[in-house]
């Protein structure tokens, strides 16, 4: 998804104007004219500055369409396949806890898997063994205290 | 001489020599993983170095941040994903080079100038150490402030194609760094409510969203069609070290030395002294055009002067306590857990330990050729590997490693939009590399700004009125005029040519 000057130059012009507005608001350190503000008020004031000159450039140049969608973007199949792996990132956030380290880790690299046109045999052996070893490595030899959930504990 | 003498005693004992090379090995294994950082490397060693003699557990520090530097190129090279901060400067080249079938061209010089810049910046820890860190430690907030104010030019200098979107970069970069509680009101700021983000966003999550999710996502767009020309196999990597050796030895000098010296400044690491040698080299090339196309001459003084920075950051962290990175600041914890308490005092009244930690300096970046070799013959297995095979296989491990920086999900979160943001920047011709260094140096150029301006009550005078500090101010606007001249002087011509980059297939 590529955005042309100008429409790039308004979503900064607008998120430096928030920015501004936002750290502006922020209180200073008592009895000092500086703090909390001042830093943010500066990146806000910059971004400002550039959005400006994208518009100018863009608008400079004349017409463009404001977004522009690549050719992935237009075949469904490579936007579905984007918003599955973002979904499959949203399912770990939510459900690993719940659900425990393995058994989501081997959904996500099953549909991984698939998405990306594995075999099937091939998707399950491969979700099965990257899932386990994943899960020596990291909770059982860097002690990272990975969601055990629905899954019993392993021996190891 | 004595001390010297006690020092190879200290050393050559079978346990120190072993927790080292298995250190090294701990170090090149996690730096290679994209998204851990050799940051994160010396961390997870901390517990292990407590069962362990004082000068052992310090060097298998040394040994294992050497390491994680160095191995932080090999996924860099061979997957576009930098495994460490550190090697995010000169990705693109070590890429290019290695989808051009010359992968042992690129990996090549990273070995042997890693480890001739490690060896460097240890000379200099060795004999200039007290000399040099009392100069550093005469520096004050505005001289800070100005350092990380000429690293940041740098680093919008790096994407220089178009300097609006650059600045816009890092822009986004430092509103990043501003979120949280740690300002110098202590106010939270852009948290937006959460309690997590107080805390502010953690470093490890951005950059695996930043280069690794964003990577994924391109690569699930594209489908399976895209098999890139990736090489059957990395070829003799000592092949070219004459021809280097004796084509870029300015280069390789000069990245040393900037390397050490912006390791000894404190604050400063081994990523901002990848990233300003990167951008000097570019500056002073005869073929500036080819960079970040497959040109071994940025690897070289960039990967020189990350390993130099990595040794001459103790510099400061021995003579004065005061860290030079954030793995020297790992360091003097453990240091003070060992008795070995950081001070002048300790070059005085214990000499032979410091003299030990020197000599594993320098049998770290020894031993890094041959165990560098190794990982670089057992990691082209990487290539054989197709990428719809390796791409879940990086998201799973990418998914845990953002896991890991803090044990919660929150890391997964800011993975996952760092990952869209990363995606978005590219498709838009946004560089990547000014937002990454903006995160890095944000806090540290706010904190002395902030301080600057409240000790000299809003007189900004206080800004150059002292040596240094107006020593780097002349270099910095001497930098920025020539920014705005190559900006304005061929303004008419540029724009009618630039045309936003085609997204990868």
């Amino acid at each position: 998804m590529r955005f042309s000057d100008s429409m790039l130059g308004a979503i900064f012009l607008v998120a430096g104007i928030a920015l501004g507005w936002y750290s502006y608001e922020l209180p200073s350190i008592p009895g000092q004219n500086y703090g909390a503000s001042t830093f943010p008020f500066m990146i806000a004031l910059g971004m400002i500055a550039c959005s400006a000159r994208l518009i100018y450039v863009g608008w400079r140049s004349g017409k463009e369409p404001p977004v522009f969608l690549s050719e992935n973007l237009r075949n469904p199949r490579a936007l579905a396949a984007a918003l599955a792996t973002i979904l499959l990132i949203v399912f770990y956030i939510l459900f690993s806890k719940r659900l425990g380290f393995i058994p989501t880790a081997f959904l996500i690299t099953l549909c991984m898997f698939l998405i990306l046109r594995v075999s099937l045999l091939k998707a399950v052996v491969l979700a099965i063994f990257a899932s386990l070893a994943c899960d020596f490595i990291f909770r059982t030899l860097l002690l990272v205290p990975l969601p055990s959930g629905i899954m019993p504990r392993l021996p190891w | 001489m004595d001390a010297i003498a006690q020092a190879f005693g200290l050393v050559t004992t079978w346990d120190v020599i072993f927790s080292v090379l298995l250190a090294s090995i701990f170090g090149l294994f996690v730096g290679a993983i994209p998204g851990l950082t050799a940051t994160m490397a010396t961390a997870m060693l901390v517990p292990l170095t407590f069962f362990m003699e004082p000068v052992a557990a310090v060097g298998a520090m040394v040994a294992c941040s050497a390491m994680a530097i160095f191995a932080g190129d090999i996924p860099g090279a061979l997957l576009r994903i930098p495994g460490t901060p550190a090697s995010a400067a000169y990705v693109e080249d070590t890429y290019r080079l290695t989808q051009k079938g010359k992968a042992e061209l690129g990996l090549g010089a990273c070995v042997l100038f890693s480890a001739l810049g490690g060896l460097f910046g240890t000379l200099v820890l060795i004999f200039a150490a007290p000399s040099l860190a009392e100069f550093a430690i005469k520096f004050s907030s505005p001289e800070y402030f100005w350092i990380a104010l000429l690293g940041l030019t740098c680093a919008v200098f790096m994407g220089a194609s178009n300097p609006a979107r650059g600045l816009l970069s890092l822009f986004i970069g430092l509103t990043v760094a501003s979120v949280g509680l740690n300002n110098p009101a202590g106010i939270p700021r852009l948290t937006f409510g959460s309690t997590e983000m107080l805390a502010g966003i953690d470093f490890i999550p951005v950059m695996i969203g930043i280069f690794a999710i964003s990577e994924v996502l391109r690569t699930v767009m594209a489908g399976t069609g895209a098999t890139e020309g990736a090489p059957r196999a990395v070829g003799n990597i000592f092949r070219d070290w004459g021809w280097m050796l004796k084509n870029y030895w300015a280069q390789s000098l000069r990245g040393n030395v900037t390397g050490t010296a912006i390791g000894i400044l404190p604050g400063a690491g081994a990523d901002v002294a990848a990233y300003v040698s990167y951008a000097v080299s570019r500056r002073f090339s005869k073929t500036p055009e080819k960079y970040g196309e497959g040109h071994v001459e940025g690897v070289i003084e960039a990967a020189a002067a990350n390993n130099a920075s990595l040794s001459s950051a103790w510099v400061p962290a021995l003579v004065f306590g005061i860290p030079g990175d954030t793995i020297t600041a790992i360091v003097i914890g453990v240091l003070y857990v060992k008795g070995m308490n950081p001070g002048p005092t300790l070059f005085m009244f214990n000499p032979q330990t410091i003299y030990a930690v020197f000599l594993i300096f320098i049998l770290a970046n020894l031993i890094m050729v041959p165990l560098g070799w190794g990982l670089i013959k057992l990691s082209k297995n990487i290539l054989r590997v197709p990428k719809q095979v390796l791409m879940p296989l990086i998201l799973i491990f990418c998914i845990v490693g953002a896991f890991a920086s803090n044990n919660a999900v929150y890391g997964v979160t800011i993975m996952l939009v760092f990952g869209i943001v990363g995606y978005l920047m590219e498709e838009n011709g946004i560089p990547i590399a000014p937002c990454v260094l903006g995160i890095v140096i944000g806090p540290i150029l706010e904190k002395n700004l902030i301080s600057t301006l409240i000790k000299s009550q809003g007189n900004l005078l206080d800004f150059v009125n002292r040596p240094v500090a107006f020593g780097i101010f002349v270099l910095f606007c001497l930098i920025w005029v020539a920014i705005i001249w190559s900006w304005i002087r061929p303004r008419e011509r540029e724009e009618a040519a630039w045309v936003p980059e085609e997204p990868k297939p």
